[in-house]
């Protein structure tokens, strides 16, 4: 199913075949991996509408415990697993649960995204965070080190065509940031090169240098006009204009900053067949779509254009409905159906597990790809959660987190770990701390105080 | 009607399914409040044992009435003096950007579903806040491209003198963005501006082709600040009383009454009016804006609006009970989801415009599956329908489908509907520090008596003593906005009251038809129906400053008896639509 690929090629069609400006981290990261030593990747898997607790809880200690109805289909993968019971999602309060609980469930904010029109405002005293979640965080420090800060893949068939509240879990400076929900167009965005394919059949030096400097003439051209109109705004618009301007030098530097054309190839790269054009609104097509990305997702680690990944299945409180799983109405009305209710209780158990089964496939892929003495499992920490840990009772308390993946060996895995309203906030601390940031003490705004302080205990 | 809930209504309620923003409210009406857990890591703090004050809720829905009354609004205007809110920086929606491409390149184009979504200001999209993403910007970049191709087909269209023209041709090229540029930056280029395209074309066209140039030229045009944002800068600051102000150019009046009217598309006569700088007096708008909203053009825009407002924009993507519901289907999901935009043409554009003809009329609008699914005859597009059983926008089939659950009607839903859009109230947040750990319920213990409970427990009753009275009387419609006598074998109820606001039609009423009747008489109905149009129409909410524009216009909308065409006509010439706030 998977093709390989060269690195070199994956660079060719990017467009980073031939130099016009050496690019440092690029062959930092060389380096790195011929020394054997390998980044490690974050994964920020979401599914909506949490779990059904009872049935997805394994039995037994730490290290000597059986995996539950729901998590079973993980058991290829038990010695990658890191089950957290108890953690609670840190959040602000006062907005729609699924709204907020999605916005949280990677951040831990405090406060309101500004499009949401509920909740404690951004100059809140309490406020001292920066309204990122894990993913975005990780893109803004490992900015500059691979041609992607991030990638945002989701499955969204339901789609109002509203971004709305707060219903993705990637968020930045507090505002949501939405999906890419067509994996052809991810593809087409990770390896077929922007904004247009560069990889000249001719290979003539000349034609491509020109090329390239066209693509930035282009570039700097709409560059100077959102200089030309900042000018004449007010403060207020500085935000827009700059993210914009921004946004123009990341994709300049992409085109033109991929310096090495005799790159070594980087064991294991691959990309996925060429995107298909699956309908990306069916409900029917889910499961190709996820798979999809999650090729997408694999491809892009393996071959290390961005170190930071998330994977969204459905939004907060998502409509959807799984017509494969004879699930065949609305997922957000039959988890409030009627509470205790065992129908309720077989559809939830039912949908999770289906997503364990997807999440086997995903760390199967990740373990499929060599990366020196190991795979890029080994090298890979992946976080699932949701917005709330049971869809019924929108309960923060007992988030069902599970990490997977070797994290670089940043902590013991194959484990089931128990705590009692730990924060969510150390959590991430010990993510980011995974991540090869230990410096970071405190994640996310400030209203856990003391108790959102230092990385979960017993974990490292 | 509150404590007669019916069996064949219960039934209903049994799934019932509850808005995001409400689901927590009807649940904790059964379970605890609690509080959040403040306690150490480790430390057992069971949810419930923390006595939290729960925000007051009786309060339900804050009042629209003053808040877009033309007397309240008007309160302190000083005649002859101007004032208008902020213009703020907004990117195209994906409707307008395909929309304007369109009218540019060629009908039929489509990159909406390719775009990310689009903000909201109340039920409408508009992006005025959230910073551009990357991946968006690379969107409009690929879009950027495809779009030169299609300008290139047919280059000679755009460009007479191209088919002649050589590579060093900058005087053609000049002729090209004097025309085809003018129209993508909706003004003319500045000379600098110039300069820069004519040094792109340049370096594309170089030992190449003259279409070479063109072709990198019009790639950065579609991706252009001018092109993706409406810039409203206006001329040179005034002040009026405290306020800084800006009137906008005519070019720009001309791009808010295209994107108003046409959904961005102008023809000759607009742009001439804006070459020749005439469209900065109110009689020389008001005379565009009648001649606009009275050409076929129009039909896009009053389609645009109602579609939004009655939120069936996607109920082609809506999921319903395939075994409930065997006649729904794609197909006819979209022939109901453009009736509201057909229906609302039909009114203002071929009828008397008024706003109660819009809520009250009987007759259907749609092709043969609408027929069908009526059960009416004739040949279409127009059907007539029993005005016992049909009422305007609010009983058509698609609205009572887009909020309705997928296997069974949603009161709920529906009632916060007619509240929060057609009445422009603001339904109080659920406490935030709601039962976040429920005990079980007893599956004994009825959806009646969940809702009994819910009514007597105070937190939960301030909204919904307001809300299930009036979805209820909605029951004649099923999930997918078919009419039905009887409901699991028993006739439908479909009593019900509007509780408190607004107060000029409080009261009980018998079906959706009467609350129809009733709400087109209600002056929070118009005034609502007036803020909608401002939001639409400038991409934003109201602001103070623009109290006394508003105050003006609803004024006017009031005097025509609810003319809809009015209120558009007195929103254009508006000082709102002509001025902007200057801000730091």
């Amino acid at each position: 199913m998977i093709k390989s690929l060269k690195r070199r090629d994956v660079l060719r069609a990017l467009g980073t075949s031939l130099s016009l400006a050496p690019f440092i981290p690029l062959l930092d990261r060389e380096a790195e991996a011929q020394a054997g030593q390998f980044p490690v990747r974050y994964i920020q898997f979401f599914s909506p509408l949490g779990t059904w607790l009872d049935h997805w809880r394994p039995q037994g200690g730490e290290s000597d415990f059986t995996l539950s109805q729901i998590l079973a289909p993980l058991e290829p993968m038990k010695k990658y697993l890191t089950i957290l019971d108890g953690v609670q999602q840190s959040s602000g309060g006062g907005m729609p649960p699924h709204e907020e609980g999605t916005a949280c469930s990677f951040s831990a904010n405090f406060i309101r995204s500004p499009l949401s029109d509920r909740g404690p405002a951004k100059d809140d005293p309490k406020v001292s965070g920066r309204g990122q979640s894990l993913d975005q965080y990780f893109a803004t420090r490992l900015a500059g080190q691979t041609p992607f800060k991030q990638l945002n893949l989701g499955v969204t068939p339901n789609t109002d065509g509203r971004i709305g509240g707060d219903c993705y879990c990637s968020v930045n400076d507090w505002y949501p940031i939405p999906t890419e929900d067509d994996p052809s167009a991810a593809f087409q965005r990770l390896f077929t090169g922007l904004p247009t394919p560069i990889g000249s059949p001719t290979q003539d030096p000349a034609a491509i240098a020109r090329k390239l400097a066209e693509e930035k003439s282009i570039l700097d051209l709409v560059g100077a006009d959102l200089t030309d109109l900042r000018g004449k705004v007010g403060s207020s618009e500085y935000q827009k204009i700059d993210q914009h301007l921004a946004h123009l030098r990341a994709l300049e530097l992409r085109l033109t900053g991929g310096a090495n054309g005799n790159a070594p190839t980087k064991e294991g790269c691959a990309a996925p067949p060429k995107g298909s054009t699956l309908d990306f609104k069916s409900f029917d097509n889910q499961p190709m779509l996820l798979k999809a990305q999650m090729d997408n997702a694999v491809a892009a680690l393996s071959c290390d254009l961005t170190r930071s990944v998330v994977l969204q299945l459905g939004r907060g409180g998502s409509d959807a409905t799984y017509p494969w799983l004879g699930l065949n109405n609305n997922h957000h009305g039959w988890t409030h159906s009627s509470p205790g209710d065992p129908g309720m209780v077989a559809s939830a158990t039912k949908f999770s597990t289906w997503c364990a089964e997807q999440l086997l496939y995903l760390l199967q892929q990740l373990a499929s790809v060599k990366e020196g003495d190991g795979t890029l499992l080994d090298h890979t920490v992946l976080l699932w959660s949701s917005e709330v840990a049971e869809g019924e009772s929108h309960s923060y308390n007992n988030m069902p987190y599970v990490i997977a993946g070797g994290a670089g060996g940043a902590f013991p895995t194959g484990r089931y770990l128990k705590y009692k309203n730990t924060r969510s906030n150390r959590l991430f601390v010990s993510m980011c701390h995974a991540m090869g940031f230990p410096e970071v003490e405190y994640y996310g705004d400030t209203d856990a105080g003391d108790f959102g302080k230092g990385p979960l205990p017993g974990l490292s | 009607m509150p404590t007669a809930v019916s069996g064949a209504i219960r039934n209903t309620l049994l799934h019932l399914i509850i808005p995001p923003m409400l689901v927590s409210l009807a649940i904790s009406c059964v379970g605890s409040i609690d509080g959040r857990s403040e306690g150490p890591a480790g430390d057992a703090s069971p949810v419930s044992s923390s006595s939290p004050t729960p925000r007051p809720a009786g309060g339900g829905p804050t009042p629209a009435s003053s808040e877009n009354d033309p007397a309240v609004l008007g309160k302190s205007c000083v005649a002859g003096q101007v004032a208008a809110g902020p213009a703020p920086l907004r990117r195209l929606t994906r409707e307008q950007y395909d929309a304007t491409v369109s009218s540019l390149v060629g009908a039929g184009q489509q990159y909406a579903a390719s775009l990310e979504g689009d903000e909201s200001i109340g039920p409408f999209a508009s992006n005025t806040l959230a910073p551009i993403s990357e991946a968006l910007v690379e969107k409009y970049g690929l879009a950027a491209t495809s779009l030169a191709e299609r300008v290139l087909g047919a280059l000679a269209t755009f460009a007479p003198c191209a088919a002649a023209a050589t590579a060093t041709d900058t005087a053609c090229f000049s002729q090209f963005l004097g025309d085809f540029g003018k129209r993508v930056y909706r003004r003319p280029l500045a000379p600098t501006e110039l300069g820069r395209y004519t040094n792109l074309f340049s370096a594309g066209a170089k030992d190449r082709s003259f279409t070479d140039g063109v072709r990198l030229a019009v790639r950065a045009m579609f991706q252009s600040p001018n092109f993706l944002y409406h810039v409203e800068l206006g001329e040179p600051a005034l002040t009026s009383g405290t306020l800084n102000l800006a009137r906008l150019t005519s070019h720009e009046v001309a791009a808010r009454l295209s994107f108003l009217l046409w959904n961005g598309a102008r023809d000759a006569e607009l742009q001439g009016a804006a070459d020749s700088d005439q469209l900065t007096g109110v009689a020389t708008i008001e005379a565009q804006a009648r001649r606009m909203l009275a050409a076929p053009q129009a039909e896009f825009a009053i389609r645009s609006f109602h579609t939004q407002l009655t939120g069936v924009s996607y109920l082609e993507g809506m999921p319903k009970n395939k075994d409930i519901y065997l006649s729904w289907s794609p197909a006819l999901a979209k022939e109901l989801a453009a009736e509201p935009g057909l229906l609302a043409n039909a009114v203002i554009r071929d009828g008397d415009a008024s706003l109660a003809s819009l809520l009250t009329a009987s007759f259907g609008m749609g092709g043969p599956l609408t027929a069908q699914f009526y059960g009416a005859s004739g040949s279409g597009p127009r059907y007539e329908l029993d005005p016992t059983q049909r009422a305007g926008l609010l009983t058509l089939p698609g609205v009572m489908a887009a909020h309705s659950s997928v296997d069974q009607s949603n009161p709920v839903k529906r009632a916060v509907w007619v509240r929060k859009v057609l009445l422009c109230q603001e339904l109080a947040p659920p406490p935030n520090n709601l039962a976040i750990q429920l005990p079980k319920v007893s599956p004994n213990v009825s959806t009646r008596e969940r809702f009994r409970q819910h009514r007597d427990n105070p937190v939960c009753a301030g909204c919904h003593t307001l809300l299930d009275p009036v979805g209820l009387g909605f029951e004649h419609y099923d999930a997918i906005g078919q009419y039905r006598a009887d409901d699991a074998g028993s006739p439908v109820d479909v009593t019900g009251e509007i509780v408190g606001q607004p107060a000029d039609i409080a009261g009980t009423f018998n079906g959706a038809v009467e609350l129809a009747q009733k709400l087109s008489t209600s002056a929070d109905t118009r005034n609502c129906f007036g803020r909608h149009w401002f939001r639409y129409a400038l991409g934003r909410e109201p602001t103070a400053e623009d109290d006394c524009a508003r105050s003006a216009l609803l004024s006017k909308f009031e005097a025509t008896k609810g003319n809809i065409r009015e209120l558009i006509v007195a929103i254009a010439t508006s000082d709102s639509f002509r001025f902007r706030k200057v801000e730091p």
